[in-house]
């Protein structure tokens, strides 16, 4: 009960979360850490004479090294540090929603579970005070990026001296990134999105220590300052950028699919809320047309962007127009002659490699070609008709008819 | 906040008494607001109601996006404005509007559009459209409430509308009960 008494009046004091790791590690001589749940070390105490050295203020595990210990209230590993292995006990924070991890290096002694037990307790008081006053700055945070996003801001002028309060060069060009979770929200959503925020926070802030994060409902929001060698090598840059970010958070957030729409790049910040509605509109056409993409660009859309605003109605004429009759003969006669002709356009017109994705040879392709052209009394070799019974197919994905 | 409208379907008569409380308030000459008569054929029966539209401050105004002179802007409650001194009168934003809520006014050569009857609502007043409707069909709506899901996003006399940029717009049908003026 001694060491429940001491973790109390720690917390009662109000002595930080460092009096948590001190205590712990005053009681079991073990060095003691706590880190929140993308593994970055937010306080650590090591008895005198020892210490370890973490690359990015980072414990390097896994981040879904948790699920591994299947349920139990402690996890007992161990993790590379200064060339050897260390044995580790670990206990998660947070009961509702898990807030962090606390470590007990270089023991997995069973007697010092009662401590950790107790140091978890007063864990969770410190963070949730820690977290009152973050909740409030990413508040303020939010609403001066919304306001820029929305465009209620009178000048660019009004907009950098602001920004300059946050500690932000806004003078300078930035992208406009809008990340999301592709799966909509499910149980325990909150807490994933949450992680989700902290670990691109903090693995975007590796790539690029500049980034400007905010977050809207289900969506986080990045400023990216860019190079300024123009718009393709910023875009190949931005584009990198975004790959190794959603690798490193897809690992961290197993199950999780994540999804990124960029806006066009701007070089005044005045123009950002332009961008921030073509990184949605990105998001949102992208997640319809291109559901294997990760990252879209609003200007990779090109005229499939024209679609979205066409009303239901139009679309579906469109549609009827273009291969209407193709669906009819299909239905009327136990064809195939749709969905050959869309992978052939999703083969970009190539016969091998139509044929091979089909499982069909070549001669059977040609001739189901050659049935289309006769049937829709077009000419398949002729661009014009490429490019519309693509864009049709593109009109019955957004509505959503296949 | 996320402020909107919510029609009722079938309270709707089509008395166009918002529309007119909309044009006295614009100073007679133009309105924001313009009731469509819809007629569907449902199940075999000829299915006849109204349409109520004006701006529905969406969530992604097109409007907003296109403007070159930065004449939108979005505040924090969600209404989206104008702001006419900005405005060169390119029209940009009225064909780009899927419901063409903008309106070209011809007295001062700019575009203008509803702003949710600021001064009126800055004075504890609704809306002209709403505080005018006989029937109650029309309201005023804050979507960020979380009970957006309660009401309808989407009816057969919208098929012509791409919803692309999500109008804070959102329609009541009782379909169990007592239906007014929906047959």
């Amino acid at each position: 009960m001694e060491i429940w008494r001491r973790f109390l009046e720690a917390v009662a004091k109000g002595e930080g979360l460092t009096s948590v790791t001190r205590i712990l590690m005053e009681e079991t001589s073990c060095p003691s850490l706590l880190t929140d749940v993308t593994l970055r070390i937010l306080a650590c105490s090591f008895p005198a004479g020892t210490g370890y050295k973490f690359e990015d203020d980072s414990l390097p595990l896994p981040c879904d090294f948790w699920l591994r210990g299947e349920g139990k209230e402690i996890y007992e590993g161990s993790l590379p540090l200064g060339g050897e292995q260390v044995d580790f006990l670990s206990m998660a924070i947070g009961q509702q929603e898990l807030w962090g991890y606390l470590f007990l290096l270089g023991s997995r002694d069973d007697r010092y579970r009662e401590y950790l037990r107790a140091a978890s307790q007063a864990a969770v008081v410190e963070l949730s005070r820690l977290r009152l006053s973050q909740e409030a700055e990413r508040r303020y945070r939010n609403e001066f990026i919304q306001d820029i996003l929305y465009n209620n801001l009178p000048s660019r002028e009004a907009i950098i001296s602001r920004a300059q309060l946050w500690g932000w060069d806004l003078s300078r060009p930035h992208a406009l990134v809008v990340l999301e979770v592709r799966e909509g929200p499910v149980t325990g959503h909150q807490a994933v999105m949450e992680r989700f925020r902290n670990l691109v926070s903090r693995i975007a802030a590796k790539y690029c220590p500049q980034v400007i994060l905010a977050d809207r409902s289900e969506q986080l929001i990045l400023l990216l300052p860019y190079p300024l060698q123009g718009q393709g090598p910023a875009k190949i840059w931005l584009n990198k950028l975004l790959q190794s970010l959603a690798r490193e958070v897809e690992q961290c957030l197993p199950g999780q699919e994540f999804l990124a729409g960029v806006g066009r790049l701007y070089t005044s910040v005045d123009q950002l809320y332009r961008a921030y509605q073509e990184a949605k509109l990105a998001l949102y056409v992208g997640r319809l047309l291109f559901p294997k993409e990760k990252i879209i660009f609003f200007d990779q859309l090109g005229a499939l962007r024209f679609l979205i605003n066409q009303g239901e109605q139009e679309l579906a004429d469109f549609y009827a127009d273009m291969l209407g009759p193709l669906e009819d003969y299909d239905k009327q006669h136990n064809t195939d002659l749709l969905p050959t002709l869309v992978e052939f356009l999703r083969s970009s017109a190539d016969y091998a490699l139509t044929a091979e994705r089909l499982f069909i040879h070549v001669n059977t392709l040609r001739y189901r070609l050659r049935k289309i052209e006769e049937i829709l009394g077009v000419d398949l070799r002729d661009i014009n008709t490429l490019v519309n019974l693509y864009t049709a197919l593109q009109a019955k994905m957004i509505l959503k008819i296949i | 906040m996320a402020l909107g409208f919510l029609l009722d379907l079938s309270r709707c008569t089509g008395c166009g008494a918002c529309e007119a409380a909309c044009r006295r308030e614009q100073g007679g000459i133009i309105t924001f607001r313009q009731v469509r008569r819809i007629e569907n054929y449902r199940d075999g029966r000829l299915q006849i109601y109204f349409l109520s539209l004006a701006c529905q401050h969406c969530e992604h105004p097109e409007c907003f996006r296109v403007c070159p002179q930065r004449a939108y802007s979005k505040r924090r409650d969600g209404v989206v404005l104008h702001f006419p001194g900005r405005c060169n009168g390119c029209n940009s934003c009225v064909r780009a509007c899927p419901f063409q809520a903008p309106r070209y006014n011809p007295a001062t050569g700019k575009t203008d559009k509803c702003n949710l009857c600021e001064n009126r609502r800055s004075a504890g007043l609704l809306p002209a459209c709403v505080e005018a409707c006989p029937v109650k069909a029309l309201h005023l709506l804050d979507l960020g409430q979380g009970r957006e899901d309660t009401w309808q996003r989407w009816i057969e006399g919208l098929k012509e509308v791409s919803l692309v940029t999500g109008p804070n717009l959102r329609f009541k049908i009782n379909t169990g009960q007592r239906q007014y003026f929906i047959r």
